[in-house]
């Protein structure tokens, strides 16, 4: 098939950005949207042009690397699944793409497609962890009975890869899906109780430090997640703030 | 305290409560304008109930006046800060895609609100205090439902009203529901709660349309 792409080109971060329009022919249903990006930068690099730069690692779907804002959708008009999950049937002969950065404050535009999401790594790093006893007298996890319910929780939540979708979906580039997966991957769990007074409120306080907007509650991020990080867990962040706030 | 008040959660949850409180002030609102349709003797002596009583008066209605201001005043505050969050905008954005259109738009439904109640305030409320506190005219338990009844006589601002009380329905619709999650309550009673959320935000709206088109269509006779 042929496709329109209008691609956000941007040298670097400091440089105004601009739509520049690419037709690709030959492209295949079977492909990925990566690969279709693959088949361009070939192109682009054979008429000696400047390659269009993105974010891919594993292309699996696990590590969260990926992003693209594509026809106005975090990841693409296709549900759980990432952009390099995406294949190129979903679109047809003659479609015109434009394809984005994430856009966030938070995460400012690095060249390119490419964005700089350490803005989750500092939230992660704020309390995004448990303390283990790593003395060589380490009690097994399994030691510790959980309730099955609430394993399968925190194993739903702790799918999250951290790509930012929910923030680029959102319409006040918000960061409390993520955030909300992140506590509640450790709220749910008892090892995780010992410091959760601490951890929702540092990574909370993290997050608006960040510069990530308000949630209200639009559901977008939910819709959009390709791990289909519930809503739920927001509520649940809702409430372990509240009550860390109630503890003092 | 001050780290507490600049938390987004904490704003989110001012937003519900204050919500909520406004919620269950349209609530009795609604009972009491109602009978104006039932039964006007009803209706003026609850009116008057309102007026009078030192309770409602320097008590319910200062705190009523503190949440309407402190709910759009925070509303705005934080419609602010997330426009700056987004930084730069796309060039193409498909809202639609994935969230409902009131729940993008509810700083829209809400500014329609606020002005309708600049008008209500003028329509009722400056009034009623200038009768009380101004002119000091001399109590009458019976003005209310005349008084009320009047002002919809004008088909403008009949109107106004319906229009206003629909895009209060879609306030609600999202807004009634969404305060529950802001605090923090999504469990096994939240399909329960939304359900009747929903049907408040369609038949609370309604019925303020009714009583206002009700009493455009049967104007008092003297």
């Amino acid at each position: 098939m042929k496709l329109y792409l209008k691609i956000w080109r941007q040298k670097d971060a400091s440089s105004a950005g601009k739509i520049v329009d690419y037709t690709l022919d030959g492209v295949e249903g079977d492909m990925s949207f990566l690969e279709m990006l693959d088949i361009l930068n070939e192109e682009l690099i054979s008429k000696g042009e400047e390659p269009v730069e993105f974010d891919h690692d594993c292309r699996e779907g696990i590590c969260g690397t990926c992003s693209l804002q594509i026809n106005g959708e975090p990841h693409g008009p296709d549900r759980l699944v990432t952009t390099c999950q995406l294949h190129m049937r979903k679109f047809n002969d003659g479609d015109t793409i434009v394809i984005e950065p994430f856009r966030a404050k938070a995460f400012p535009v690095i060249k390119d497609l490419i964005v700089d999401r350490s803005s989750f790594d500092r939230i992660q790093q704020a309390g995004g962890y448990i303390s283990v006893n790593t003395s060589g007298n380490t009690v097994d996890a399994n030691a510790i009975p959980i309730n099955k319910h609430a394993a399968d929780e925190a194993m739903d939540a702790a799918t999250c890869i951290g790509c930012g979708a929910c923030v680029a979906a959102c319409k006040n580039a918000s960061a409390m899906l993520f955030t909300s997966a992140k506590v509640s991957q450790f709220a749910l769990l008892p090892q995780g109780r010992v410091e959760a007074v601490e951890r929702v409120q540092n990574m909370v306080r993290q997050m608006d430090l960040e510069g990530f907007g308000n949630c209200t509650n639009t559901g977008a991020c939910e819709v959009e997640c390709p791990k289909g990080i519930s809503l739920t867990n927001i509520a649940r962040m809702n409430r372990e703030y509240l009550s860390a706030t109630l503890k003092g | 305290m001050s780290g507490l008040i600049k938390s987004s959660i904490a704003r989110k949850v001012v937003m519900a409560l204050s919500g909520l409180f406004l919620v269950v002030f349209l609530t009795q609102h609604f009972t009491i304008n109602i009978t104006s349709v039932i039964d006007p003797e009803t209706f003026n002596a609850w009116s008057h109930f309102m007026g009078y009583n030192p309770l409602v008066q320097f008590v319910l209605q200062p705190v009523l006046i503190a949440g309407v201001i402190i709910h759009f005043v925070m509303g705005f505050a934080l419609e602010i800060q997330n426009k700056k969050a987004r930084g730069g905008s796309y060039v193409k954005y498909k809202g639609s895609a994935n969230a409902p259109w009131v729940s993008r738009n509810m700083i829209y439904s809400g500014l329609v609100i606020l002005a309708f109640l600049a008008l209500h305030f003028y329509d009722f409320w400056v009034h009623e205090m200038a009768y009380k506190y101004i002119e000091v005219s001399p109590e009458d338990p019976t003005r209310y439902y005349h008084e009320t009844v009047e002002k919809f006589a004008p088909f403008w601002r009949t109107i106004i009203y319906i229009v206003s009380f629909f895009l209060l329905g879609l306030h609600l619709w999202h807004g009634f529901a969404s305060s529950f999650q802001s605090m923090g309550l999504n469990n096994k009673y939240s399909p329960g709660i939304k359900t009747f959320a929903k049907i408040f935000s369609v038949v609370i709206p309604l019925g303020f349309a009714f009583i206002a088109l009700y009493h455009h269509l049967n104007p008092v006779t003297h």
